[in-house]
């Protein structure tokens, strides 16, 4: 005689046994694909941290990089700005076609320094020249001073009579020429409206970075704000705009708002030269 | 009562040995012809073998059915395993010759070799695994007399393998293996088995999976598929009278094959 139910249950007991070694199989399949995925995490993790500060000190290294060629050019073309104010016209042209050129060599160059960079160790040698390298503002002072102790010499040359400091005295000329800006700052003004153009045409950075310094020099401290701000816009690495921009903001009786965005440039860039702007600024010096 | 398809289908595994219900399939037709040649061909011995229930008692019965009437067969299903019972019925059955007394192998001998035989009679043993090695020496030594031909069958196992070797290696000159069935063939076998007794809808609620199943659990042995279908037709009909929604009448289900194996003991749980 069938007993259907003890039936059922021992077919539900067989099933139940056969699933188990399924199960176990399933299981510890289940298991072991846990255990590698963590491992691999684990190792992924690892791998993540120790490639998180190498990545930090390269990123640094880049814009101290990025930071250094600006500094070099702009000292370049500072020292021929001292004497922009005696050039013509096409001088003029020509000394901003060459620092075209040179910036889009610069910036070639850089690209490639860049690529390299992240194979190099050390570039601490670097910082030391960039502690080395004249600033900027420094050297508009060194300008003024020259040209005080141009005046000095000269008033002692009227004080002299020998004939050798002679030569002296048709310095003394040049700089009384130097002097009468007032004719020729209407040609910057020209230059500066050209350099616009060319500005509007090609949207370079070094134009507006330009015409930002020429503004700044003979006063016009909001359209050298507005160039200075433009040009950070175009390129924010540039050292030299920033300089101006803060500078600018100083003239406008923004000093406030001067030392933050020199902080802030300062904590990015770590620039000497910014330093010690901050410096002059904060302690007044300048004003 | 009217009896169902299934209370029908399950009749139709009753473990019995009827040439009836032999089921001709491809394989075992063709094994059954070389048998019957071999029956005409004047040898002395034919050797059946195979695992248990894989159709030697069958063959053997669907051959004495099949050839009863055109020569002298017979067949002892049962062995006899008293020496002179054997010679004995022998006697009877061969000579029509009845013996009161004791009938030894000398005496049967004398008694074989004075009768006059027309057509040599085929003496059907099966189960011959069970006769003694002295019994099973004789028989040889009978066989050699070309008085009578002898078919045998056998389990298939080492002592019975020794047996074949030792007693009838020289001797034999047919021998015929069975095998189990194969999956296809056990379909054909169970579907062909239920037509015959015209349960068509049971034939067809074997599909190849279910059949696969029955076979993985069978090994394609047909007694133990014989034994296994009886007892699922026995739990169908069980839930066709106290529980009918739990039923499929189109497929066979995979659950009460394995319940009805669980039942006949063909799987353990």
């Amino acid at each position: 005689m069938l007993n259907i139910h003890e039936l059922e249950s021992k077919w539900l007991n067989y099933k139940i046994k056969s699933y188990i070694p399924h199960a176990v199989i399933i299981i510890s399949i289940l298991i072991i694909f846990i255990i590698v995925l963590t491992i691999l995490e684990y190792s992924s993790y690892i791998d993540s941290n120790n490639q998180v500060p190498e990545q930090e000190k390269t990123s640094v290294i880049v814009l101290e990089k990025k930071v250094e060629p600006t500094t070099k050019e702009l000292n370049t073309t500072q020292d021929k700005n001292l004497s922009l104010a005696t050039i013509s016209l096409e001088d003029i042209d020509k000394v901003i076609e060459q620092m075209y050129l040179k910036q889009e060599h610069l910036a070639q160059s850089n690209k490639l320094k860049e690529k390299k960079i992240v194979l190099s160790p050390s570039l601490e040698f670097m910082n030391s020249m960039h502690d080395n390298a004249l600033p900027y503002y420094e050297e508009d002072k060194k300008a003024q001073v020259k040209t005080q102790k141009s005046t000095n010499t000269d008033q002692a040359n009227k004080q002299a009579t020998s004939k050798n400091e002679a030569p002296e005295k048709t310095k003394i000329k040049e700089t009384v020429q130097v002097d009468s800006i007032e004719i020729k700052r209407q040609n910057t003004r020209e230059d500066i409206q050209s350099v616009i153009k060319r500005f509007k045409k090609s949207n370079n950075p070094i134009l507006s970075l330009f015409v930002a310094k020429k503004y700044y020099e003979i006063g016009e401290y909001n359209m050298s704000y507005n160039y200075s701000l433009i040009t950070n816009e175009l390129n924010n690495n540039i050292e030299a705009s920033w300089i101006i921009f803060t500078k600018s903001l100083v003239k406008l009786n923004k000093k406030e708002m001067a030392v933050k965005t020199l902080q802030q440039y300062v904590e990015h860039s770590q620039s000497n030269q910014a330093k010690l702007l901050l410096d002059e600024i904060t302690s007044g010096k300048f004003k | 009562m009217k009896s169902s398809i299934f209370q029908n289908s399950k009749n139709v595994f009753l473990d019995t040995v009827n040439a009836k219900d032999y089921i001709q399939l491809d394989r075992v037709s063709t094994i059954y012809q070389s048998l019957k040649d071999s029956v005409k061909k004047p040898l002395k011995m034919i050797l059946l073998y195979g695992k248990p229930g894989t159709g030697k008692s069958m063959f053997l019965t669907k051959i004495y059915h099949d050839l009863s009437t055109l020569q002298m067969v017979h067949l002892y299903n049962t062995p006899i395993l008293d020496e002179s019972e054997f010679f004995k019925t022998l006697a009877q059955d061969l000579l029509n010759v009845k013996y009161k007394g004791e009938l030894n192998f000398t005496q049967f001998m004398k008694i074989m070799n004075e009768s006059f035989i027309d057509e040599i009679p085929l003496v059907l043993l099966d189960e011959a695994q069970l006769y003694s090695p002295a019994l099973m020496e004789k028989i040889r030594l009978l066989s050699d007399t070309r008085k009578v031909k002898f078919v045998i069958a056998l389990h298939k196992t080492e002592k019975e393998d020794l047996i074949a070797k030792e007693h009838f290696q020289t001797r034999i000159w047919e021998s015929i293996e069975l095998e189990n069935a194969s999956s296809a063939e056990l379909k054909i076998y169970i579907q062909k088995k239920l037509m015959k007794a015209n349960c068509f809808d049971a034939a067809n609620m074997f599909q190849n999976k279910s059949v696969n199943l029955i076979h993985k659990i069978t090994k394609g042995n047909y007694r133990d598929t014989n034994k296994l279908l009886y007892s699922l037709f026995d739990i169908y009909t069980w839930y066709e009278e106290n529980n009918p929604v739990k039923i499929n009448k189109s497929l066979v289900s995979h659950k009460i094959i394995e319940m009805s194996a669980i039942h006949t003991g063909l799987i353990n749980a």
